[in-house]
This record gives C-alpha cells, sequence and structure tokens, in this order.
C-alpha cells in the first residue's frame, strides 16, 4: 500500500515517514501500537489519516512531534521532516522543531488551553521571538493578528480575556493561533472538530482550508469522520490495528475503495439511501422489512405520547440585591407520538435536547405545560404515584463509561430494574428473563457475572439497552445512544435497535446531534433551536427539504462524502448559538439568520404547517420546505 | 496463673466489639467469590503481607490487653470472703509481669547495667558518687568487662533457639509447597496467572519476628531492651501497653467519625438544596473554631464533671478509660469534617452519573440508590481517608498530650512517652531511648497501615483493576 502513497508524492516530501513501529511496554509485554507504517506529505498537502478509535491515529501524530508517552518506544522506522531524522534527535533539538516548524492541535480545546492565563500570553509563549528579534509590542501586535487571521472578531479585546470566557469554537481558533504562532510548514490536527458542534465545525475546517491555502502549509489532519476525509483531504490513509491497510488519493478513495475494511466502514456509514437497510455484518442478524409493518394505521391510532406547552426552566440564585434569573432550557415544546415510531430530536449542544428527555422521564419536573403517556397524565403525578408508570418510559445513555455502575454485576445491573417494577416474578425467573434478554442484545451468557469495565463501549451500550428492556418499556428514550461509539459499533447498535424495534413495536425518541445517523434511523424529526423544537416533521421531507433557515444551515454544515470540487463547504452559520440564559427576542434564531426581518426581532413565530405533517416555525420559511 | 474477677472497662467491650463486628463483616464477605479473590490479590503484594501481619499482631497485643480482670488478694483473714484488688489488670500485664516487677530506680540506657546517673552511696569510708549497678539489669554480670561478651551471648542463644525451632519447620513446609508446584517437572515455571498469596513473605516476616521474640526474651530476662525511664519502669513495657491506647483511639473515633460523614456526606450531596444547604453550615461552623480548642474546651470541662461527681464511684483506671473514650467522642466529634466534605464533593459528581440516572428511571427509591450506587462507588475514598485518618489520630493523641488535653497521664501512651521526652532529650547526655521506642511503635503501626491501605485500594477500586 505504501508504494502507491509514494507514487502520488511529487518532488521531495516534506515528511516522510517509513516501516515506523511504536510499541507499548506494559504489565503484559510490550503491545504495538503502530507498525508498518509508512507514508509522505508534500509541502501545501492535506493528509487524512482515517480510522477507529485505537487504530493507531494518535500515536502516529505524537510519534512525528515527539510527544509520545514514556511508556512508549519507537523499535523501527524513520521519520524524515525536511532531510531532518526526527528519531534520532534530542528532546532539546525536537524541541526547536515543535511549535516553529510543526505545529499540532488536539481534539479537546476546553483542555488544552491553561485557565489561569490569558489568551494573548498564551499565544506570546508560542511567537519564537528570539530568532525574529521582535520587541515585546511588536510579538503582542503579532500576536493580535493571529486572532484576526483566525477570524475572532474583536481580536484586540479577545486577546486579554481567560479561556472559560470563550465559547468551544473560539477556543480551537486560539488553539490554531497558538499553533501557527511559529509558522510551522506542518500542522497536525488531532481530531480537531470532534468536540464541536455540526455548524462550528464547518467554521474551524473552512478556517484550517484557508489558512493552508494562504500559507502553503501541509496538514496532517486525524479524524475518524469520512465526511471530514471527503471535504478536506488531497490524500487519505486508512489505519487498522497500527497499520495503514490503505493509502490513495481523496478522489480515488471515496469513489472506488479498494481495501475489504475501507468497504465494510463505507457500508456502516449511515445516510439517507441506506434506510431501511442493514449497516452491519448482514449475516449476523435478519432483514428488517424495509417499512415499519405499522405505517399505514399510525394515523388512526392514539398517540402513545402527547407532550403540550412543556416548560423547563432553571434558576440561577438570585441574591438579595440581584432579581432571580431563569434560564429556558425547554420552552414550549409539544409533539405527539405514535406506536412503533422514531422521533429524532436533532440540535446542537445546550439546545434543551437532553433536558427535554429528562422532563419527559419525570426526572426533571416541567414547570409548565403537560406530558402525557397513552391519556395519562405524568406532570402531575407525586413520586409515589409515579413509580409503578416507569417501567413503561425508558432511556438509554450516551457515555457507555457512566452508565453502568462500575461496582455492579451485568446480571444485577439488568435485574435492578425488574426488581425495583416487580417483574418476573421470583428470583429464578426473573434469571431466565435476563438470559434471554441478553442472548437478544448479542451477549454471551457469561457476561452476566462479569463487570462492566471487562466490556468494550459497543457491548456496554448492549448492556445498557438490556438494561432498559428488562423492565418491558413501551417508549425507549434513546439519548444520543451511538456518538460515542465507532463507525463500525454504531452500525451494530442501530442494526440491534431496528431488530428490537421491530420485535417489540417499540417507539423510540431518538436524540442525537449527528444528521447522517437521524436521516437513516428516523421517522420523524423535530430539531431543536434554544429549547424550542422549530421545525417538526417527516425525516426524509426535513432532509431533503427542510423550511427553517437553521435546519437548512445545519444540513448544509455536515460534511458530506462528496469530493468534487464544486461541492465546497457551504458558507457556514455565523457566529455561535447564545446562551438559553440570554435569549434572543422574537425568533430565537434571528441574529444569525439572514432572512431575518424585523417581525422575526420582535415576535416569535407560530406554527407553519408546510404540509400536512410538516410544521414549522419561521415567519419567512424556505420555499424549499414545500414539496411539489 | 492468678484467678480473679473479670472487670471489663467500656473501652474493652468497644473495641471488641469492634473487632467482632469487623470479623464476622470479612467472613460474611469472604462468601462471596469476587471479594474472596480481591482479598487474595491484597494479600499478593509482599508489603501488603508484610503489613498485614504487623497490624494483626498489634490488634492481638491491643485484644489482649482488653481483657481487663481485678486479680484475687491472697487474704490474710480468714473469714472466708474472697477479697479483690481495687484495680483492673489486663492478661497483658499479667503476661508482662516479670517486666513490670523488674523496677530500677530511675534512667537506665538500653542493656545497661548501670544506672544512667550518679548516686550518692554511703560506704564506709564515706559516701560516694557513682553509677550504680542495676536492680535489674545485668545481674548475672560478675565483671564489667563481660558484658558485651553477656550481651552477644544471649543476642546468639537467642537467634540459635528460633533457628532451632523454625528450621524444620521451614524444612517441612517447603518440601510441601515444592512438591505441589512441581510434582515431576522443574522446567514449569511458578503459576503466573492464578494469584498466589505471598506465603514466602508471610513466612519471612514470621520467621523475623519470632527470632525478635527470641533475642528480646534472652536479652529482657536479664536487662532491660529499651532502657527505663525517669521513676524506673522498663521503656519496652511502656511501648507495649501504647499500643492498646494507640489503636483504641484510632479505632473508636474512627466509629464516631465515619457514620457521621458518610450520612451527612452523601444526602447533602445526593438531594443537595435544604439538606446540603444544612450539611455545609454545620461543617462551616465546626471548622471554623479552631479544633484544639474545640477539643481543649471539652475534655477540661467533661474531666471536671468526672472529678466532682464520679470520683467516689470509679476506680483510677475506669476514669482514664472514660477519659480516653470522650477524647475519641470529642475527635470524632471535629474529626468528619474533612470526609464529610469528600463525599459530598464525590456525591455531586456521582448523582450526575448516567447509572443513577438511570435507577432514577427504574423508581428505584432514593435510599436504595443511595446504598447501592452511591456508597459502593465512595468506599475507595473512605478507605484512604480510614487510613489516613487513622495514622493522623495516632500521631494527634501525641500533639493532645503534648498540649495536655489528651489521655490521662496515668495512662500508658505515646503521646505521654514523647510529652514525657521533652525534658528527658534537653538532658546532657540526652535520654532518647523513650522517645525512640514511642517514634518506632508509632512508626510501625502508621507505615503498616499505610501500606496495607494502598494494596486494598489498588485491590478493590475497580477503575484501577481495569487498568492492570
Amino acid at each position: 500500500m505504501s508504494s502507491s502513497s509514494q507514487a502520488i508524492g511529487t518532488g521531495i516530501p516534506l515528511l516522510q515517514i517509513r516501516d515506523l513501529q511504536v510499541q507499548f511496554r506494559g504489565a503484559n509485554g510490550l503491545t504495538t501500537a503502530v507498525e508498518r507504517l509508512s507514508m509522505d506529505i508534500d509541502p501545501g498537502q492535506t493528509l487524512v489519516l482515517l480510522g477507529e478509535s485505537g487504530s493507531g491515529k494518535s500515536v502516529t501524530a505524537l510519534s512525528i512531534m515527539g510527544l509520545l508517552p514514556p511508556a512508549a518506544v519507537i523499535n523501527n522506522g524513520s521519520i524524515l521532516f525536511n532531510g531532518l531524522e526526527l528519531t534520532k534527535q534530542s528532546n532539546a533539538q525536537l524541541r526547536n522543531i515543535r511549535g516553529s516548524r510543526i505545529g499540532i492541535v488536539f481534539q479537546e480545546p476546553m483542555t488544552s488551553l491553561n485557565p489561569v492565563m490569558t489568551v494573548g500570553k498564551q499565544i506570546i509563549e508560542a511567537i519564537p521571538r528570539k530568532q525574529n528579534g521582535l520587541s515585546s509590542s511588536q510579538v503582542r501586535q503579532r500576536g493580535v493578528e493571529l486572532l484576526a487571521q483566525m477570524g475572532i472578531p474583536e481580536p484586540a479585546r479577545r486577546f486579554h480575556e481567560f479561556p472559560h470566557q470563550l465559547s468551544g469554537g473560539m477556543k480551537q481558533r486560539v488553539m490554531i493561533a497558538i499553533a501557527l504562532a511559529g509558522e510551522p510548514d506542518l500542522l497536525i490536527a488531532d481530531e480537531p472538530t470532534t468536540a464541536l458542534d455540526v455548524t462550528t465545525q464547518a467554521q474551524i475546517l473552512e478556517l484550517l482550508k484557508q489558512l493552508q491555502q494562504e500559507r502553503n502549509m501541509a496538514l496532517l489532519l486525524v479524524t475518524h469522520d469520512f465526511g471530514i476525509a471527503a471535504q478536506m483531504a488531497d490524500k487519505v490513509a486508512v489505519m487498522r490495528h497500527g497499520e495503514i491497510v490503505e493509502a490513495a488519493t481523496s478522489k480515488q478513495f471515496f469513489s472506488a475503495p479498494q481495501h475489504p475494511y475501507s468497504k465494510k466502514l463505507f457500508a456502516a456509514l449511515p445516510n439517507m439511501s441506506k434506510r431501511g437497510q442493514r449497516l452491519g455484518d448482514e449475516s449476523l442478524t435478519k432483514h428488517p422489512n424495509p417499512e415499519p409493518a405499522n405505517q399505514h394505521t399510525r394515523d388512526s391510532q392514539q398517540p402513545i405520547l402527547a407532550v403540550t406547552g412543556l416548560q423547563v426552566l432553571f434558576q440561577r440564585h438570585g441574591s438579595l440585591f440581584k432579581p432571580k434569573e431563569y434560564i429556558y432550557a425547554v420552552d414550549g415544546v409539544s409533539f405527539n407520538l405514535q406506536q412503533g415510531e422514531t422521533l429524532a430530536i436533532v440540535g446542537e449542544s445546550g439546545c434543551g435536547k437532553s433536558t427535554l428527555v429528562k422532563s419527559l422521564l419525570q426526572l426533571i419536573r416541567a414547570n409548565n405545560g403537560s406530558v402525557k403517556f397513552r391519556d395519562q397524565e405524568l406532570t402531575q403525578l407525586t413520586a409515589r404515584q409515579l413509580r409503578p408508570k416507569r417501567r413503561h418510559l425508558q432511556i438509554v445513555f450516551q457515555d457507555p463509561y457512566s452508565s453502568l455502575n462500575p461496582r455492579m454485576l451485568v446480571r444485577d445491573i439488568i435485574q435492578e430494574g425488574m426488581v425495583a417494577q416487580n417483574i418476573g416474578g421470583n428470583a429464578s425467573q426473573r434469571a431466565a428473563i435476563v438470559e434471554s434478554l441478553l442472548a437478544d442484545v448479542g451477549l454471551e451468557p457469561e457476561a452476566l457475572e462479569r463487570y462492566p469495565h471487562e466490556f468494550s463501549g459497543g457491548q456496554r451500550q448492549r448492556i445498557g439497552i438490556a438494561r432498559a428492556l428488562a423492565v418491558e418499556p413501551e417508549l425507549l428514550l434513546l439519548d444520543e445512544p451511538t456518538s460515542a461509539l465507532d463507525l463500525s459499533v454504531q452500525a451494530q447498535i442501530l442494526d440491534l435497535l431496528a431488530t428490537l424495534q421491530q420485535q417489540r413495536d417499540l417507539t423510540y425518541i431518538f436524540v442525537s446531534h449527528d444528521l447522517s445517523v437521524v436521516e437513516y434511523f428516523a421517522d420523524r424529526v423535530a430539531v431543536m433551536y434554544l429549547g424550542r423544537i422549530i421545525e417538526l416533521g417527516p425525516a426524509t421531507e426535513i432532509m431533503t427539504h427542510p423550511a427553517h433557515p437553521y435546519t437548512q444551515a445545519l444540513l448544509s454544515a455536515v460534511p458530506t462524502l462528496d469530493t468534487s470540487d464544486a461541492k465546497k463547504l457551504s458558507p457556514a452559520l455565523p457566529g455561535e448559538p447564545p446562551s438559553p440564559g440570554n435569549r434572543p427576542t422574537g425568533c430565537h434564531f434571528h441574529p444569525r439568520c439572514q432572512r431575518a426581518t424585523d417581525r422575526c426581532r420582535s415576535e416569535f413565530p407560530e406554527v407553519t404547517q408546510v404540509s400536512p405533517l410538516h410544521a414549522v416555525n419561521c415567519h419567512h420559511p424556505l420555499d424549499s420546505g414545500r414539496p411539489d | 496463673m492468678m484467678s480473679g474477677q473479670f472487670a471489663f472497662l467500656v473501652s474493652d467491650y468497644l473495641i471488641w466489639a469492634v473487632t467482632l463486628i469487623a470479623a464476622i463483616w470479612l467472613l460474611v464477605g469472604m462468601r462471596n467469590s469476587q471479594q474472596r479473590q480481591r482479598w487474595q490479590m491484597v494479600l499478593k503484594r509482599p508489603t501488603a503481607m508484610a503489613a498485614f501481619i504487623l497490624l494483626m499482631i498489634y490488634l492481638l497485643i491491643a485484644l489482649i490487653d482488653s481483657i481487663h480482670y481485678r486479680p484475687l488478694i491472697t487474704n490474710h483473714t480468714n473469714s472466708g470472703d474472697l477479697q479483690y484488688a481495687a484495680s483492673e489488670v489486663s492478661v497483658l500485664d499479667q503476661l508482662l509481669m516479670p517486666l513490670s516487677q523488674a523496677q530500677e530506680r530511675s534512667y537506665s540506657a538500653p542493656l545497661a547495667f548501670k544506672a544512667f546517673s550518679k548516686q550518692q552511696i554511703s560506704t564506709s569510708s564515706g559516701a560516694k558518687r557513682v553509677y550504680a549497678r542495676l536492680e535489674h539489669g545485668g545481674t548475672g554480670l560478675e565483671h564489667e568487662q563481660d558484658h558485651l561478651t553477656d550481651l552477644l551471648t544471649r543476642t546468639g542463644k537467642g537467634i540459635g533457639l528460633s533457628l532451632l525451632m523454625l528450621t524444620p519447620i521451614a524444612l517441612l513446609f517447603g518440601y510441601q509447597r515444592r512438591k505441589q508446584i512441581h510434582p515431576n517437572d522443574q522446567s514449569s515455571e511458578p503459576s503466573t496467572q492464578s494469584p498466589s498469596i505471598a506465603w514466602k513473605t508471610a513466612a519471612i516476616t514470621l520467621g523475623m519476628l519470632t527470632t525478635l521474640f527470641m533475642v528480646a526474651t534472652q536479652l529482657g530476662s536479664d536487662y532491660h531492651l529499651l532502657g527505663t525511664d525517669k521513676v524506673g519502669q522498663d521503656v519496652l513495657l511502656l511501648g507495649l501497653k501504647s499500643i492498646r491506647t494507640g489503636i483504641l483511639i484510632g479505632a473508636l473515633t474512627l466509629l464516631i467519625m465515619l457514620p457521621l460523614a458518610l450520612i451527612m456526606g452523601t444526602t447533602a450531596g445526593y438531594f443537595g438544596g435544604r439538606i446540603d444547604d444544612l450539611v455545609q453550615y454545620l461543617y462551616t461552623t465546626l471548622s471554623s473554631i479552631p479544633g484544639v480548642l474545640l477539643i481543649a474546651a471539652a475534655v477540661l470541662s467533661i474531666n471536671l464533671y468526672l472529678d466532682q461527681n464520679l470520683s467516689e464511684v470509679i476506680t483510677l483506671q475506669q476514669r482514664a478509660d472514660l477519659r480516653l473514650l470522650t477524647l475519641t467522642g470529642i475527635l470524632g466529634l471535629t474529626g468528619w469534617i474533612g470526609l464529610c466534605r469528600l463525599l459530598r464533593a464525590e456525591s455531586l459528581k456521582l448523582r450526575e452519573l448516567d447509572y443513577v440516572t438511570a435507577a432514577r428511571a427504574f423508581g428505584i427509591p432514593d435510599w436504595q440508590i443511595l446504598m447501592r450506587h452511591l456508597l459502593p462507588n465512595l468506599s475507595h475514598i473512605v478507605l484512604i481517608t480510614i487510613v489516613l485518618e487513622f495514622s493522623g489520630l495516632v500521631l494527634a493523641e501525641a500533639v493532645l498530650s503534648y498540649v495536655g488535653v489528651g489521655v490521662d497521664p496515668s495512662m500508658n501512651s505515646w503521646g505521654n512517652m514523647i510529652n514525657g521526652a521533652r525534658l528527658e532529650l534537653a538532658r546532657e547526655p540526652a535520654v532518647w531511648w523513650s522517645l525512640a521506642t514511642a517514634f518506632v511503635f508509632m512508626f510501625t503501626l502508621v507505615l503498616s497501615a499505610n501500606l496495607f491501605a494502598d494494596a486494598v485500594r489498588d485491590a478493590f477500586d475497580p477503575r484501577l483493576r481495569g487498568s492492570q
């Protein structure tokens, strides 16, 4: 495979890695993290390292920087940077290369910045002043310039602010500014947008592209996201188990992947065209019907869940001198849900998705509005009255690591709810149910006597699903059930959820920020912005013909697999989502909306029916929202 | 053995109760195979094994010292009434009788045969100041120059005796082990995957302790192994008797502190709101009062009460015992704050975790969530704090005794020994052995506790186990 990547590079590569092997010393001897890795990056080129977690992407990036943890050893191979052998350099020599020749941006902007130093000081630190002989005022000038180049408004003011005063996207921009302060020839970006929202991600990716063109800088981008790879890459290298299994130009790779593993990953990518199909290995589970069997009977039925005017306020503690403030986490949310249906709730972080889920479960009590489950009003029940009802609504969490008590056996975890809800009669009957449940979610019976930490993320998520199903719920709230998982594991879990829904006639509320999963999985979509549902309708319709400008912006910010030059990253939504504690008047979206008028600034739009099933809260809905 | 009447002190009951509860809890826990495996993991580690044995010996001494009785006095009246001594004696006192009876006039250095300071002796030729021979040190010595030889002979004899005792046992066990591990082939490595308990370390530790014991008895039969104090008491005896005080202060204080900290910390963190406000108010108020001042005020007022009301009814030892109990009580009432804060903070974090949300979504009552989801996940914090506090309390006793609000001055404790050493160290040449003895005894206890707890934490914290 490495021969093909050599063929692509013309002239002298900026970075040339040959037969790199990195191993970790551990209790059980050496474990290999990276093996036989060879790749080239030319000046000004973008190479995307694509792979699932644990495939050795980050280790590769760190070994170029000489930042490997002490337990790691480079046993073999060479890393040539501009003809300089990096593996042979001393730490002091490497320090001169880091920052000034090679810059790096990490995934987590929240922890990459020092919280007690101003942004400016941290940038100045990275500016090599000795070489350039700059005075301190010049250095400051340079820092402000850098911030301006990163597209940060009011750079002179931001320069003196602390990291906590900036949003996540801003912080990542600052991180890039720091990485670029030394004007490096190569920028390594290790999952730079994974912690960010999709609209912010689009902004950052655009920024990276633009900076790269301006400076003719090479970019090594580490990611797990195929869309990002397609948008950014000149060359793609797919990693698996520490090895590069396929290396090709972006066009070749995305039009015709060669390696079986790459093909498997492509098959696991959810999108609209695969609706109703299996994503994972088809031999494992049986094929579901393309259309859910109960689709046609839906409208005639009573809704399983009816939510009207739901409002959840958080109180910000007032004091003697300050009046109490309210944060509108969820405001005026209404929707109906039919049996067997999947409703997706999408929106950026902080839009109130998780609060909505918790208030539906009555874990957070709503301040206003009603939640009716099969004609039973839940919001008015006392905790005692609510207890027997709880079995009907269950939840599956995002983080498979914090959702299982590490001190409990899997058997006890799954049984816990059954015992509390008095399901399954005596202990032996319960044990039988637990075992069959475990089989249903695709785990071996031996798993029962083990602790959660002995399982992988995907297996833990299966345990979490089994726990929720143990009390035989009718409505399952899935709070980002796959966003912490790898692509191939996500495919398995989505397949499992589809099978279970069919077998048990389950109704799903599927919370997600990943629009490609939503368009694959959901029947209907509700788009949330600052605590309100602004658009609600059938998934196929919303995904193709959004009526709300925000929905449209969200959709266009998702990187697609289209590598043709015509499909550039569309102009991203400007700015950041405002905080729910300080909502704009009128339509909350108006400050970021190009179509906003005076009316949008003063009054919140009522529901407009774009089509019989498609509703939108917008004074000026997009025409595309009305299908022909 | 002298017969007598059992006269348990309050603290005796408490320490036995704590020990029994702990033992039963452990035994019940051992039925669970997971628990058993974890304890095996603890004892797999050589340092933990050695620390465990030392801790057990300390506990054993403390327990033996906690069986008090009033010995029968051989009555000279022939009335037939049995008469018991007015003060309580423990089984340990009885065992250490030779040490307590070997009373000197004043200081003597470890293993000395002469007094530490000169004494006025009147002879026929007038008064002379000489280093007098000890009454119970080196009595067998005929010539002074034989001193070193005598010490060496006794040491050798002690080592020899212990070797004589240990070698057959060691050979027997070694033979059996070899038979078990290598039935036929020598090539197979000792089983690496199944954790084997560090028996070797245990054997070595016990062997060394036996040797130490044998040498000590050989030397101690005619010498003061660790010298004598100002009033001529054997310092080794003082050190051994102080073990009970140290263990009591540590264990009973924790007994009072733990429930307070656990209940307040977890409920404050989990429920929040008014309960949290109340608990926070309580501990900020308490912690803003200087701890030593609070302890001093409480101890002094209780002493006053004891003197005024109960001095007729109780013996001196009972009085000292009550004073010790009040001290542990007050230490417990002031000491829960640190742990409570930690537990509150951790509970605040845990209650937001998804598995707690899942439990709430199942409609599980709050107290069950507290017991099942919070407490087990707090146990490593509790465990670590217990050990740190235990060590800290043993050390705090010394400080408080120094200030004069610690245990009763008549009670043997390392604190009192160190307090006494204040003046001893100012002498020229200095009397160092009281301080050294207290230090060694305390150091061994605290270090063993810390090492043992390290291993326990590593074995019981699932996050650490996952990384192994």
